[in-house]
């Protein structure tokens, strides 16, 4: 029997094989968990495999992962979030390439509700884009603002995938929800800041004469702050409950349907058959989700039993290289794999390996799951592998795949700076959790 | 003799299909159902000071039910979550081919897991083994929705394997 090292190398070998030949990545963690379990403990270790499914199915911190898909389904299909076009387009106003602008914020409004930076990045790509496009937007840029703007979303709350990362890392997550806000913003400020320098070298990357930078009237903006009012429904159940300690991620996410609901009722669009087939979209997502979890849950306490966790752990602690280069290291093999699988998988794979090599060397939980949030991100926009580039590609059918590589690049260079700017200061990163 | 077999067959897939819709809708409304129990364990614990002992443990069962009766839907509509970065890549026969291999390997696990999980609600009623819950609730109901969810995704799998569709039109008509 294989065990140590290579017993962690062939696991991951296996899954990645697996996944890779399109197996449903739930089935690829069981046939690895059911084979290993049979190989490392026999037939009698199919009491703790029965035992994993059970504890994560019930485990109620996940009860926040349906919770907040509800929560954006709902918004979604009361049109809840047409109204939130609308408003925010109008506030945008006249500033130079303010479609660049308004692709950024719908781009991370939208994945922040839908959860799916891919499909957000679709939509947008067969909406929004080929009207910038006509209106004389640079191509290359559009594409570069939706995608970045979609890749913001697991950072800013309520994001499934911190949920996801604090369960399986034993982290915070209402530290980790609400330590996403500032390097959200700082990222959106990086994107923003390129886009009208870029405009600033090139004016003719945003056309001079477009029809919807008319000037907006004083009266026009008042409305469409009054019409987001709503939303605050929202905010103030989830960020507001939690940061004032007085509900648990889990209650407020509750609380967040329930302020969803509330707001599809001002909007008028509250009905039945809605909120039936928005609870209909949530449960098959969030099974989705929940089974991987289910089915990988085996996985770390395997990687325990064969000694590949610890013997891992002890040859990288013994390879004496500084913090700073290990956590290089830690970020770039999550970067790469990310490229070509999905996030969720990813995440189930390499948490408990990672857990006892950032104990020891004493990295502060927050800022590095925080750090490795953004950097799982970044791999799905990163040529030539990232799936969000070409679910972009297939809905921008007159556009070429070289140009949304070509429009990544930047964004990808922005979220890099970002993510080293969030590593040397990570106070950015750790002051909002500290005032829990 | 064969149309009989045939018809059989097809009342069988439809009995099938039934079934799988109706726990699918049923899933839906253990989430409903999660909604409304913490929001009344809020409302209770903050706003009357009275918190209630079984919110948590039921909303934790819930969860559970929600994602086993919901399992057999998902895989039915082939809408796992899946990485197909060969399948691209190779031509349309061969991934059609590699597509149904993992799908007749999600069969197989998902029928074993089914089979490990029947014997361990079968220990588990025998001994009469409940929660370590507040409230106290009998453990093998529990795992009989593993066994449900495991078996029909299983049996959605098969489906899948042997059905002349394409991914495309599996989700198309579904």
């Amino acid at each position: 029997m294989i065990e140590g090292i290579p017993a962690v190398l062939a696991g991951v070998g296996l899954l990645l094989l697996f996944m890779a030949a399109g197996m449903p990545v739930f089935v690829a963690f069981l046939t690895v968990n059911m084979g290993a379990t049979l190989l490392v403990l026999g037939p009698a270790g199919f009491g703790m495999f029965s035992g994993s499914f059970y504890e994560t199915a019930t485990n109620s911190t996940l009860v926040t992962i349906p919770l907040f898909i509800l929560m954006g389904e709902l918004l979604f299909r009361s049109r809840a979030v047409d109204v939130l076009f609308q408003s925010i387009d109008t506030l945008i106003g006249r500033v130079p390439g303010r479609q660049y602008v308004l692709s950024i914020v719908l781009a991370t409004v939208f994945s922040t509700l839908s959860g799916a930076a891919m499909g957000v990045a679709a939509m947008l790509g067969r909406s929004l884009l080929p009207g910038m496009i006509a209106r004389g937007y640079d191509a290359r840029l559009s594409v570069g603002t939706i995608l970045a703007g979609a890749s913001l979303a697991p950072l800013i709350p309520p994001s499934v995938l911190v949920i996801i990362i604090g369960t399986l890392a034993g982290v915070s997550i209402a530290g980790l929800l609400i330590a996403g806000i500032i390097p959200g913003l700082i990222l959106a400020g990086l994107f923003t800041t390129y886009v009208f320098l870029r405009i600033w070298r090139n004016p003719s990357l945003a056309p001079q004469n477009d029809e919807a930078t008319r000037r907006v009237e004083f009266k026009d903006a008042l409305i469409a702050v009054a019409r987001l009012l709503p939303f605050t429904i929202i905010i103030v159940s989830v960020m507001g409950l939690i940061l004032a300690g007085v509900a648990t991620p889990t209650e407020a996410g509750a609380m967040g349907v329930l302020g969803a609901l509330m707001t599809a009722a001002i909007y008028r669009n509250l009905s039945v058959k809605m909120v039936l087939e928005s609870l209909g979209g949530s449960v098959k997502i969030s099974a989705m989700i929940l089974i991987i979890m289910a089915s990988s849950k085996l996985f770390s306490q395997l990687l325990a039993f064969s000694g590949g966790a610890s013997a891992l752990t002890a040859w990288i602690v013994g390879l004496d290289v500084s913090p700073w280069l290990m956590l290089v290291l830690l970020m770039v093999l999550p970067f790469i794999l990310c490229m070509f699988i999905d996030q969720i998988a990813l995440m189930l794979i390499v948490i408990p390996i990672y857990l006892p090599i950032i104990d020891s060397f004493g990295y502060d939980p927050i800022w590095f799951w925080l750090l490795f949030l953004v950097n799982i991100t970044v791999g799905g926009i990163t040529p030539p592998f990232g799936y969000t580039l070409f679910a972009l590609k297939s809905a921008w059918s007159e556009g070429s795949l070289s140009t949304v590589f070509a429009a990544a690049w930047p964004f990808v260079a922005l979220f890099i700076l970002g993510m080293i700017i969030l590593a040397v200061a990570p106070g950015l990163t750790t002051y909002l959790p500290s005032k829990l | 003799m064969r149309v009989v077999l045939r018809r059989l067959g097809r009342a069988l897939l439809w009995a099938h299909d039934a079934l799988v819709t109706l726990s699918y809708w049923l899933g839906a409304g253990a989430l409903g159902l999660i909604v409304m129990i913490f929001s009344y364990e809020v409302f209770s614990r903050y706003l009357m000071g009275a918190p209630t002992k079984w919110a948590s443990d039921f909303v934790s069962f819930l969860l559970l039910i929600s994602i086993f009766l919901v399992l057999p839907h998902v895989t039915r509509i082939d809408g796992n979550v899946s990485v197909p970065i060969l399948l691209n890549v190779l031509g349309r026969r061969a991934s059609d081919f590699m597509r149904r291999l993992g799908f007749v390997l999600g069969a197989a696990v998902c029928l074993w897991a089914s089979y490990i999980f029947l014997d361990e609600t079968l220990r588990l009623m025998d001994r009469g083994t409940a929660t370590l819950t507040s409230v106290r609730f009998p453990k093998w109901i529990l795992f009989a929705f593993l066994v449900f969810g495991m078996l029909n995704a299983g049996l959605a799998f098969l489906r899948l394997a042997f059905s002349g569709k394409s991914h495309q039109e599996t989700q198309a008509t579904i």
